[in-house]
């Protein structure tokens, strides 16, 4: 059953089409990984999602709501371009901001509690805003968009900044909150992140939805017939013609046959020959490579 | 409606729990105190200079009794000529001898009189030595002239204007009530202004801070923007009531202090600048009695609640603006002035019509600008101690509401979209265009 879904939205500024119909779906208690360039609409997508901004037409269902023009409290939201008042301390400041997601004073103090422990705050919870470091006001700020226990949580470039043990913290959180039925939208330009993460992904580019599905699958999809053979013995110097022989780097092969030759072929050929393989598996695309790949077809289209 | 509230207490107690807000709020008395005292002090020093000056009055025409004697200029009364009293000059008997001679016409009206001294005699000097001789010769025409100097005193004269209605017996107006009125008025302009400006300016700094710290973006993800919007003009309001009614306590007790140091009451003279010193003179001559009965007589019940809507609409309104420009420009400090610039010249605007209004509460301009939107918070307040029609000031409370309420929808639409504009400059044809966002 899906948690979010977007029927056609378009978005027009003055003569430029932020967003140009999009549709997608996003499954409950997945991570949703939502890609695109920089300008390719993303903000302005999640600011519809989150009810920022509306819609000049299509529609938003949450939870099989339609949410066009109200601002769901079930969502949670931590934008890419993010701050907090600097004259509040951390403590006053995400009790505001849990109070404004219509927590009672008493639930909100009792969550914040929750997560400043869980979170390594506790050192420095009672400081002003304008004396945290970067990484700190981060997990601040992932605070107040966690606080309200969102069906929904849309994480915009949430590592950006972030230090690789806090990036890893933020990670283990994402994880245990979808594991406890939280759907994670997640926005980013970082593709090896995506792989990491997302189970699913849209990609958008000038606004429009260009490829949208499962991560593997994409993946799979996007295979370009490619192996990749390590061997400790030593290499013939030459394999058949057919093979199509890419790369070759110390004891690494990389290999781009012709389309009726399998990997099973491949294996059986290695084997016969006597050469000792200690690993061989094809190469799938990164997320990197069709994105940009995907990016540029549709640019020229 | 929750919401709203948290976002006011948000932005009241952010405030007002600030040391720089509790500082400020209770220092600008103390400085005006500490001014006053000062400038009390200055005034009240005698400036003239300290000199011992003989006459020299071989007519004995000079009236000793004429002479002030608590004056810091000294008069010695001598019927020497005054190649005789020279020498007094050297030993430093005293600094400087006139001469005095009675007119021989007693129709003359100017008169020379030498001084001989080597002193340099200032304004204040100078000034108070001619009147002293000035009363001597008056004295002395009134008695070689045989006049009686009671008569004389009964040609002054002081005309007040006693106005009877004849139709309209609504209320009598006494020369007390146009000065208690301009007082009043006055205040109520002045404290129109200063509020608006003030308050308006934070209200557009707050929302530019938002828009640069980029807390907005997840403040918007809670509340609408209309919420924020509304939330953090009612909140600076109420900051801004809250000094404004610790100063008005404060200002009495500040003034009692000041006067019970000095003796005298120095409050008078801070208040120039406008009009309503003038006024305050001519109270002083009507006396207080009058003036507290005229107060009693006013329809405060009228007044206070009407003021307060002119206040709060008055407010909404620049205060809205001043919003609308803040989300437009972010951070750049110049072009806020810009966008600002034709909404202080509307505020200046009305603050001096309304003192024009104090002098003149009826005339057409009073009138018109009563009905113009951005004059009217400051214009009408200052006619509502004149007693003006009633469906005026209706017309007027209601032309202000319906207008803030017009500019509060559009200063919002333009807030929702430029809150979020980043990387854009803000002319007034960007803005007229967000306006038709959806």
């Amino acid at each position: 059953m899906s948690i979010l879904t977007l029927q056609q939205v378009s978005k027009t500024f003055q003569n430029y089409k932020a967003v140009d119909q999009i549709s997608l779906t996003v499954p409950r208690g997945c991570i949703y990984g939502l890609l695109g360039p920089n300008g390719a609409g993303k903000t302005t997508t999640i600011r519809m999602i989150t009810g920022i901004t509306h819609p000049d037409s299509g529609d938003i269902f949450l939870g099989g709501n339609r949410v066009n023009k109200t601002i769901p409290s079930s969502i949670g939201y931590m934008p890419e371009e993010r701050g907090l008042y600097k004259k509040m301390s951390v403590w006053d400041h995400l009790l505001y901001l849990a109070r404004l997601k219509g927590l009672s004073v008493q639930k909100a103090k009792e969550e914040l509690k929750f997560w400043i422990e869980r979170l390594d705050m506790k050192s420095w919870y009672t400081k002003k805003v304008e004396e945290l470091s970067k990484g700190m006001s981060q997990k601040a700020q992932f605070i107040a968009s966690v606080i309200h226990k969102p069906d929904l949580l849309i994480l915009d470039e949430p590592f950006s900044g972030l230090d690789p043990i806090n990036t890893n913290l933020i990670k283990d959180e994402i994880s245990r909150l979808r594991d406890m039925g939280t759907t994670i939208l997640f926005s980013t330009h970082r593709m090896e992140q995506v792989e990491e993460i997302c189970e699913r992904m849209v990609l958008i580019n000038k606004g429009k939805n260009v490829l949208e599905g499962d991560v593997e699958e994409i993946r799979k999809s996007h295979r370009q017939h490619l192996f990749e053979l390590v061997s400790e013995n030593d290499l013939p110097g030459r394999f058949p013609d057919e093979f199509h022989e890419i790369q070759r780097l110390g004891k690494k092969v990389r290999f781009n046959p012709e389309p009726h030759i399998q990997s099973a072929d491949l294996l059986r050929y290695f084997l016969n020959e006597g050469i000792e393989v200690n690993a061989f598996r094809e190469q799938f695309p990164s997320i990197n490579d069709i994105f940009i790949e995907t990016v540029e077809k549709s640019n020229q289209a | 409606m929750n919401k709203l509230w948290l976002i006011i207490k948000r932005e009241y107690t952010t405030r007002v729990f600030k040391k720089s807000f509790i500082l400020l709020t209770l220092l600008v008395p103390l400085g005006i105190i500490a001014f006053s005292v000062i400038i009390g002090f200055i005034m009240s020093r005698n400036t003239v200079q300290n000199i011992r000056v003989a006459i020299s009055d071989p007519q004995q025409m000079v009236n000793d009794s004429l002479i002030r004697k608590n004056s810091e200029i000294q008069y010695i009364i001598s019927d020497q000529p005054f190649e005789s009293l020279k020498s007094g000059i050297q030993s430093g008997q005293y600094q400087a001898v006139l001469e005095v001679m009675p007119p021989e016409d007693l129709k003359q009206k100017d008169f020379k009189i030498r001084i001989n001294t080597d002193e340099r005699l200032d304004i204040n000097t100078s000034e108070s030595i001619r009147n002293t001789l000035a009363r001597q010769y008056r004295n002395y025409k009134i008695k070689n002239l045989q006049l009686n100097m009671d008569e004389i005193n009964t040609l002054d004269v002081d005309i007040s204007l006693d106005r009877h209605a004849v139709f309209n017996q609504d209320k009598k107006q006494s020369n007390v009530s146009n000065v208690v009125g301009a007082i009043l008025g006055g205040i109520m302009g002045i404290l129109m202004y200063i509020f608006v400006l003030g308050q308006g300016m934070m209200v557009m700094r707050s929302v530019m801070e938002e828009k640069m710290t980029r807390i907005v973006e997840v403040i918007l993800s809670s509340v609408k923007p209309i919420e924020l919007m509304m939330g953090k003009i009612i909140g600076v309001g109420a900051v801004g009531l809250t000094q404004l009614l610790i100063w008005i306590i404060f200002m009495p007790l500040a003034g009692i202090i000041t006067t019970l140091m000095l003796g005298k009451n120095v409050f008078k003279p801070s208040m120039s600048g406008v009009n309503v010193d003038q006024a305050i003179q001519q109270a002083d001559s009507l006396g207080l009695e009058n003036i507290m009965m005229e107060l009693g007589q006013m329809n405060w019940w009228f007044i206070i609640p009407v003021f307060l809507l002119f206040f709060v609409f008055g407010y909404f309104l620049f205060a809205s603006l001043c919003a609308a420009i803040g989300s437009a420009v972010g951070d750049d400090q110049s072009e806020a002035q810009q966008l600002l610039l034709p909404i202080t010249l509307l505020i200046v605007m009305g603050l001096y019509i309304a003192m024009a209004a104090i002098r003149a509460p009826y005339s057409n301009l009073a009138v018109i600008s009563s009905f113009i939107p951005f004059f009217a918070p400051m214009v009408m307040p200052t006619r509502l101690a004149f007693d003006p029609p009633v469906w005026q000031t209706l017309l007027s409370l209601a032309i202000l509401a319906i207008s803030c309420y017009f500019f509060a929808l559009l200063a919002a639409k333009i807030y929702r979209t430029g809150i979020l504009m980043y990387g854009k400059k803000a002319s007034f044809k960007e803005i007229g265009k967000w306006l038709f966002y959806k």
